[in-house]
């Protein structure tokens, strides 16, 4: 079956959220249907959110607060969510929200 | 119905300007390269005209104000998160430059373990790993805790480390061993808060440093000005939420990242592969302190409106400084008196005092007499109220 090979790297306090681990090599099945960041992100909450979904994800996008990086350049310069995922691409979170 | 009041409660959302998607080809500054982030929420910019722009910003900020000397010493404080890490990086590049741009001040880097809500290994875990972090920025560090500094009323060299810090799981109870333990979040808070001011100006004078640098950004400013006014710390804003805080004559404590957000710090790390310390954060009810609801309220804003907090931060900067000779014994702020209007505190305490008093209608001399004035004012306001936390010792 064909996958998409992406890697996905969580900081700044963002990776308490997946378990403590910052680096994630994942492959993603293709279907029919396109591979976005939004996408991306329900795929993170069902397969590798640990705890508390909440802090990551809120109304369909990531937490505001949460830096998203696709190959080492914001995502808002790439249509945030509805940007299409293509092999080898990195996706960077990095948690702003430090402290309590 | 012929009412028609309400229908148009929705109205108002058309003006609502809408987030836009930056679609700028080339870099705001440079307007060749392809643009890497967007800040501000519109303006587009490269790499390296990013980094260009971050490096300036630092410098100009430390330059403008004309304040530190070559060959001085300064004291950076050092905490687990990426600000301070940014604000090293900083530090040591302009201290690496060959450049007539180069900084030329003496560092000294200071962690203060004071991370309580986390277990002891932990906690050991994070000063190691500060260890490394400023020492790989070569760096020399020491080691000061927070509860052995609150207990301890002798001299502060023999709280001072380099190597073996003793830290244990009474730490926290040590520190708040003084303070009625009915005390809420806000107070201890705000305890907390003064008795590390205290401390990094006793190491800074130890160490014979004329400047601190601490690591606020732009959101932690506007946070700790909005704290302030709720507290009924207004005439110490100047000192709190400005550059510069020079209530103690010797020493001043520096702000020299106050201009930047988040976002700049958090690319800058990211650009420059910088990794730092990240503890976990304690998991707070936002409900349960000024403080926090604070920094909920200001992080809204800064994700959604983001000039506001400048514009709330700038404004903070006009305000004016309180000149008092007395100065309070808990925050060493200098006390509002002899000011030739009403101040606000002065009505909250005419006030009380008027729902206090049995009024006598046929003797009003009281009126005229001033307030407060049986005994010398040893506290500011906001802290008289949390020296009644305290318990007497």
């Amino acid at each position: 079956m064909a996958v998409l090979q992406i890697g996905l790297e969580f900081g700044g306090g963002a990776e308490i959220l997946v378990g403590n681990q910052k680096v994630h090599e994942i492959s993603l099945l293709i279907t029919d249907k396109l591979w976005t960041i939004g996408g991306l992100l329900h795929w993170i909450k069902d397969n590798i959110l640990k705890e508390r979904p909440e802090l990551f994800l809120q109304n369909g996008s990531v937490r505001p607060g949460i830096l998203v990086l696709v190959n080492d350049a914001d995502w808002e310069l790439m249509d945030t969510v509805n940007y299409e995922l293509k092999p080898n691409d990195r996706i960077v979170f990095i948690s702003t929200l430090h402290g309590g | 119905m012929m009412c028609s009041v309400g229908d148009d409660i929705f109205e108002g959302d058309k003006f609502m300007p809408t987030k836009q998607v930056t679609t700028s080809k080339t870099c705001n500054k440079c307007k060749t390269a392809e643009p890497q982030l967007v800040l501000r929420g519109k303006d587009a910019y490269c790499k390296s005209c990013f980094l260009e722009g971050v490096t300036h910003k630092f410098k100009s900020t430390l330059g403008k104000s004309k304040l530190i000397r070559p060959r001085d010493r300064v004291l950076i404080v050092y905490e687990d998160n990426g600000n301070s890490t940014a604000l090293l990086h900083m530090v040591r590049n302009g201290l690496n430059l060959s450049t007539p741009k180069k900084l030329n001040f003496i560092p000294v880097v200071v962690f203060v373990e004071d991370q309580y809500h986390l277990p002891l290994k932990e906690r050991h875990n994070v000063i190691e790993q500060a260890k490394e972090v400023i020492t790989a920025l070569n760096f020399d560090l020491i080691l000061v805790s927070l509860a052995q500094y609150a207990t301890n009323s002798g001299s502060i060299d023999k709280l001072i480390y380099s190597e073996g810090l003793t830290i244990s799981e009474s730490d926290k109870d040590e520190l708040f061993k003084n303070v009625q333990t009915d005390t809420s979040d806000t107070n201890k808070t705000e305890l907390i808060s003064i008795i590390k001011r205290n401390l990094l100006i006793e190491v800074a004078k130890h160490l014979d440093c004329k400047y601190v640098f601490t690591s606020e950004i732009s959101m932690d400013i506007t946070t700790n000005l909005l704290k302030n006014v709720s507290l009924g710390r207004g005439s110490q804003i100047p000192l709190e939420s400005g550059f510069c805080d020079d209530r103690d004559t010797q020493v001043k404590i520096l702000r020299p990242l106050y201009l930047f957000d988040s976002k700049e710090i958090e690319y800058y790390n990211k650009y420059n592969n910088i990794t730092y310390v990240h503890a976990r954060t304690d998991e707070v009810n936002t409900y349960s302190s000024i403080h926090t609801l604070m920094k909920k309220f200001v992080m809204d804003l800064q994700n959604n409106f983001p000039s506001t907090v400048t514009t709330v931060l700038k404004t903070g900067d006009k305000i004016e400084r309180v000149k008092g000779k007395a100065i309070c014994q808990l925050c060493k702020a200098p006390l509002c008196d002899n000011v030739p209007q009403l101040t606000s505190e002065e009505s909250t305490k005419f006030s009380s005092l008027i729902s206090n008093t049995k009024v006598d209608f046929t003797n009003l001399d009281f009126v005229d007499k001033p307030l407060d004035q049986t005994d010398e004012r040893v506290f500011c306001l906001s802290c008289n109220e949390l020296s009644k936390c305290l318990i007497n010792s």
